[in-house]
């Protein structure tokens, strides 16, 4: 077999599978909640939201990636009428950003607040209180009960590799890089 | 240097003092390690009088502006997922309010590490207690290793025990304060966490590619310890601690550990290569399925080395 797309086939490498699948759902937003129209349209406003400021910091792609799980986890179990700000779209905002910092944090060593607020305020014109956001950290943590390292559709791609050999032409990296 | 002796009442700042004594009380250091790795201290539940540990983590005043740091994010993190018989239960997690300055991890309390069993003066069987042992240990690792969590500080002092009839009844592994997942991107991981003489020969070579193995070189040199009643290795830095594990294991040859030469080419200059002791005789009240679990834990090669899952199907541990 190819080298490149090794098969799992150890017995740790299927438990870690067997582990991933039982835990895969604690890690996604509530069941029926993509039903509402209105909660698809919040997510789609935090998509672009994560998307226009990660655009010029490509570093990661998990980062936004990151971010978009807590953010479906936590709207999916926090009614967002008590989160701060005037307007559903403020809130939303906050909310958002907030997780990128989170999923920025858990994935970049050198990230630092302060950078990240003065470039949203010099590239969007966007001025987010340092306590707010400080105080949005917590609450998102306390409602996704500190669980910040997601089991997500990626942690299956080792076990999916070597499906992808069927196709030819495609080379791990190329996975990576989607 | 972690001498685990009843150090007294914990020195708690007012703002701490206002996060826990409403529910907690009677407070009592039962571990100190200096500020950076956060005190360890039993108290009482209020509610249910139930006694638990306590840990508090502090945000470094550097990183403060950063709300929660990576670090305590990782370390909970980590801590929330697991569930298991033999890895120490986190109960709560609580904070200081508004400003937030530290970070309390309300744990299970178990009452006595491996390190202050076997500092006891009784003589105790400890032979007898080898197998349970190994086999407790063992398993939490293989449930840490399937979720790719790499502990990274395994040492007597983080393994806690406690007794029923001069019988293992409880075995947890604790401190995932450096625990490090696996996850893409891999990037180097660091290599200067965890006590040296308990660090795999990977790690004291430089390699910063590590995986799951460093813990299992680990849980050996544990139960080699166990079993002599001291340290395997006693060197207070990295070169001293390779040495003593080449003059007991010999020196690592392309033959053993394919690819050693070429990332470390200092091994070229053993020629010849040390010759590895006879471990029978190092260990002569060993029964021999027990050497050979252990020589396969102490396997210098990362890559041959037995995994945890691999070791609790070894005829020593098996029933």
């Amino acid at each position: 077999s190819e080298p490149e797309f090794p098969y799992p086939c150890s017995r740790k490498d299927m438990e870690t599978i067997k582990y991933y699948f039982d835990e895969e759902t604690e890690f996604m937003a509530a069941p029926n909640f993509f039903d509402d129209y209105r909660n698809i349209l919040i997510r789609r406003n935090a998509v672009s939201i994560i998307a226009k400021v990660t655009k010029k910091d490509v570093s990661d792609a998990y980062v936004p990636y990151l971010a978009m799980n807590y953010f479906d986890r936590f709207v999916s179990r926090y009614n967002i009428k008590y989160v701060e700000g005037r307007t559903d779209t403020e809130k939303v905002r906050l909310i958002a950003i907030t997780c990128l910092t989170i999923s920025a944090k858990m994935r970049i060593d050198s990230f630092s607040f302060d950078q990240f607020l003065s470039d949203l305020y010099r590239d969007m014109n966007l001025m987010i209180n340092h306590q707010t956001i400080m105080r949005m950290e917590l609450l998102i943590l306390q409602v996704l009960s500190w669980k910040m390292k997601s089991v997500t559709a990626l942690c299956f791609l080792n076990h999916y590799y070597p499906h992808f050999r069927q196709f030819r032409g495609f080379k791990r990296r190329s996975i990576n890089e989607i | 240097m972690e001498e685990i002796v009843h150090l007294g009442i914990p020195f708690l700042t007012p703002d701490q003092w206002d996060v826990i004594t409403p529910a907690y009380k009677d407070f009592e250091l039962i571990r100190s390690e200096g500020p950076r790795f956060g005190d360890m201290f039993k108290c009482k539940l209020k509610s249910t009088k139930e006694v638990v540990a306590m840990k508090i983590l502090t945000i470094p005043e550097d990183q403060k502006s950063n709300g929660i740091p990576y670090s305590i994010l990782n370390h909970v993190s980590i801590l929330k997922t697991l569930n298991h018989p033999n890895i120490l239960k986190l109960h709560t997690v609580l904070r200081t309010d508004l400003d937030v300055e530290d970070v309390f991890l309300v744990f299970e309390y178990i009452d006595v590490s491996l390190k202050k069993f076997l500092a006891t003066p009784f003589p105790i069987d400890v032979i007898k207690l080898g197998k349970p042992f190994l086999r407790q240990a063992l398993s939490g690792l293989a449930y840490l290793h399937v979720q790719k969590i790499i502990h990274r500080n395994l040492k007597p002092n983080n393994i806690l025990l406690s007794f029923q009839n001069h019988e293992i009844s409880k075995l947890k592994l604790t401190d995932f304060g450096v625990a490090k997942s696996i996850e893409p991107p891999l990037s180097p991981y660091s290599i200067n966490m965890g006590n040296p003489c308990y660090k795999a020969p990977e790690l004291l070579l430089g390699f910063t590619n590590y995986s799951t193995a460093v813990d299992i070189w680990s849980m050996g040199c544990i139960f080699a310890e166990m079993i002599k009643l001291q340290p395997l290795f006693i060197g207070n830095d990295g070169p001293k601690i390779l040495t003593e594990i080449f003059c007991l294991l010999g020196t690592p040859t392309e033959e053993n550990w394919p690819g050693v030469a070429s990332l470390c080419s200092f091994i070229q200059a053993f020629d010849p290569p040390i010759k590895p002791k006879d471990l029978a005789a190092e260990f002569p009240k060993l029964e021999p399925d027990g050497l050979d679990l252990l020589s396969r834990m102490l396997c210098l090669c990362p890559n041959s080395r037995i995994s945890a899952v691999e070791a609790l199907e070894h005829p020593y541990l098996r029933p």
